[in-house]
């Protein structure tokens, strides 16, 4: 990983962390998969995925909810996941050279809002599922209680902000930093 | 591009979005369903609560409404006005609709046999004994443990 990188990994773990702390009163909605996944998409699946690590180093020690250190470990490797299908996805969507995304942009943003919701039942479903196992002594239990209204809550958010935040947020980065046309991580 | 080309792609995780969405909407409230179905039994029950206050004066509460599982102090504090004490042997009533234990003077509890119609002391903490359906309670302030008359 390069300078260039690694400052904008630090960039995007301050944005992330920010906005989570200027969120905190709205509970469960918050930027910080969109950062991540943008991140992924934009600059490859090792800079998104260090990036939902690192915020959550950051806001999951200094978290107004409290700490477990077994529900951080698994919030901390599921945020990781956006970042990691992130940066899978901009190498299948951009083999073309990016002209999907201007020429389709209004399925490219239901596409993208829709994979925001599949992402964020993921990461729901499997630290619902740990904070059940350690609170309720059962993961059915975890995922059912955790779903209402708070996981709604996530996942309807998610869709919104994944499906109007990422096609503009994706043309603005690459326009910054030089684009990103052959499915390649922005060097 | 083919991802965005092909709209079955779209549609099917439109689909997973909203079975996945439904299936837990569903999973969530069969389980508080469950919860409260746990909390409160069969339902409702119908037990009734005399208090005798050892002076002649005795007032029945008959079919008095409770939900399976809530213990006579819950049917109790429906009654009457309860005062009580909480201590690590449990809740103790130390008064009801203001007579309040003095000296050897206290409330006791009494359930009645239906076999012998006659009443048995309670041997439970107030606040551990649920009351059972058509059961017939006594609150009896004595100062001795003789059952009610």
């Amino acid at each position: 990983m390069n300078p260039r990188k690694i400052a904008i990994l630090a960039l995007l773990v301050a944005v992330s962390v920010g906005t989570n702390y200027a969120m905190i009163s709205f509970y469960n909605v918050k930027f910080m998969d969109f950062i991540v996944f943008i991140g992924g998409f934009c600059f490859g699946p090792a800079v998104g995925a260090l990036t939902g690590i690192f915020s959550w180093i950051v806001y999951g020690t200094l978290n107004p909810a409290g700490f477990e250190i077994r529900i951080w470990l698994v919030t901390m490797f599921s945020e990781a996941m956006y970042g990691i299908i992130g940066g899978l996805m901009n190498r299948t969507m951009l083999r073309d050279g990016g002209n999907a995304l201007k020429e389709r942009a209004r399925s490219a943003s239901i596409f993208f809002g829709l994979l925001g919701m599949l992402l964020t039942f993921g990461y729901d479903l499997i630290t619902n599922a740990v904070f059940g196992y350690i609170w309720y002594e059962s993961i059915l239990i975890g995922i059912l209680v955790g779903f209402v209204p708070f996981g709604l809550a996530h996942v309807l958010s998610n869709a919104v902000f994944f499906g109007v935040g990422c096609v503009p947020a994706i043309r603005i980065i690459s326009n910054l930093f030089g684009g990103k046309k052959n499915g390649s991580a922005a060097k | 591009m083919a991802l965005l080309r092909n709209k079955w792609i779209i549609v099917s995780m439109f689909l997973a979005c909203w079975s996945l969405t439904m299936t837990l909407l569903a999973g969530y409230y069969w389980f508080k369903f469950s919860d409260v179905q746990n909390r409160i039994g069969e339902g409702l029950i119908s037990v009734s609560l005399g208090v005798d206050y050892g002076n002649g004066t005795r007032e029945w509460h008959n079919n008095t409404s409770a939900f399976a599982g809530e213990t006579l102090f819950d049917v109790t504090k429906q009654v009457a006005n309860v005062t009580y004490t909480v201590s690590s042997f449990g809740t103790m009533i130390t008064g009801i609709n203001n007579v309040t234990a003095e000296g050897s003077y206290g409330w006791t509890y009494w359930v009645l046999n239906s076999t012998t119609q006659s009443w048995s002391m309670v041997f439970e903490g107030v606040d551990v004994h649920m009351v059972a359906n058509e059961e017939a309670y006594m609150w009896y302030y004595t100062n001795q443990f003789n059952p009610p008359t």
